[in-house]
């Protein structure tokens, strides 16, 4: 191997621990907020902190890469696309989700329903962005579009450990999500579908199935096991 | 190099300086939530098992203990106190800012404390005496005023 070819080699492999560590990174910020300080109910503000970082660091990676809002799928690019795509699974994912309900007879408004609805789209919004516009992205860099869906599943799914539950639902969400988000990437889409979804597990799935939204030390906190 | 799909622009080798820039940025980022950690650690140290609490057993026998707990952070308010006797709560009572020992610096505001029991066996006994620490969260904790438990003997004859 010539010299030329050895540095290149190792360019390379360092550039895919880069996009590995990234990722890391910032699911270890979540992580670190989930388990380690939320069962200190210290200040918000100290809690805040890890998931800023992270956000910061994403944008940091983004200026230096020269990756514009356009390519992350915040643009108008896509859209139509990306919502026919998504159609089908939304809209079969929630006739089934309002089935179970119908048959369990659980159809229910849960407490602050209206309020959680008015973030909800700020939330998946970022949710989708950090998943698919930045994890996906990075993944995708170094593994292959099948491997990169499955990985990017399972870690959308990790960080909403231990609500089982709640995991099974978000890995389901995060094949699909990261599936159409190969062939039509547009975050503004990806977030209505993650919207709707959202709103109908809130009220459609029996409280026995899934108890609550949360996750991490705090789904532990008072849960029946 | 697998390109970035749709994702579809063709990846390019980046630069050195940029693998260099977010290595940097990696680096400096878990470093601020190390300290970011440290600090929660610290701020619950501090709300979980409050360190500033003093306190003294100044007399324990076979029917009663006596001392004082201060408690800096929130000096005038009542201190509820657990009695444990070879280990087994053996009674409760709440301690009042008060006039304590002499020895006892007023500016400490000191709560003296009594609690009375049934006589105690012959043997040898450890006391410790136990402050009750509310948290910011759901919980109460248990601070131990002095640093080690007092242990003293009572002789069969007495």
């Amino acid at each position: 191997m010539s010299a030329t070819e050895s540095s290149s080699s190792s360019n390379t492999l360092s550039w895919q621990a880069i996009n590995l560590a990234e990722v890391i990174s910032v699911i270890l910020s979540i992580l670190l907020v989930e388990w380690a300080l939320a069962p200190f109910a210290v200040s918000p503000w100290l809690l805040g902190g890890p998931p800023l970082l992270a956000f910061l660091l994403m944008l940091y990676s983004h200026r230096c890469r020269g990756e514009r809002l356009q390519t992350l799928g915040f643009g108008r690019r896509c859209f139509k696309r990306a919502l026919l795509l998504l159609a089908g699974p939304t809209l079969l994912a929630i006739a089934a989700l309002i089935c179970v309900s119908y048959l369990t007879h659980s159809l229910h408004l849960p407490d602050r329903f209206w309020a959680r609805l008015s973030l909800l789209p700020g939330w998946a919004l970022l949710q989708q962005y950090t998943l698919l516009g930045f994890s996906y992205r990075r993944l995708r860099h170094f593994l292959h579009a099948k491997r990169s869906i499955m990985t990017t599943a399972g870690l959308f799914a990790l960080v909403h450990a231990p609500n089982y539950p709640l995991m099974i639902l978000t890995f389901l969400g995060g094949l699909i999500w990261s599936f159409v988000y190969e062939r039509a990437p547009n975050l503004f889409a990806f977030a209505i579908s993650h919207v709707l979804l959202s709103a109908t597990v809130l009220i459609a799935v029996p409280e026995w199935i899934l108890p609550s939204m949360t996750v991490g030390y705090r789904y532990l906190l008072y849960h029946n096991f | 190099m697998v390109t970035g799909a749709l994702v579809d622009e063709v990846v390019e080798e980046p630069a050195p300086e940029t693998v260099a820039r977010l290595v940097r940025a990696l680096l400096i980022k878990s470093l601020l939530e190390i300290l970011i950690l440290c600090l929660v650690l610290g701020i619950a140290g501090f709300k979980y098992f409050n360190p500033t609490i003093r306190g003294e057993i100044t007399q324990a026998d076979a029917v009663s203990v006596r001392g004082w707990v201060a408690n800096p952070l929130a000096p005038h308010d009542p201190i509820q106190l657990e009695l444990v006797i070879d280990g087994r709560l053996t009674a409760v009572m709440i301690a009042r800012e008060g006039q304590a020992e002499p020895a006892v610096s007023a500016l400490l505001r000191p709560h003296p404390f009594v609690f009375s029991f049934q006589r105690l066996p012959a043997g040898t006994h450890s006391v410790q005496v136990y402050a009750v620490q509310t948290t910011p969260g759901r919980t109460l904790s248990l601070v131990p005023i002095t640093r080690r438990s007092q242990t003293f003997t009572l002789n069969p004859d007495r």
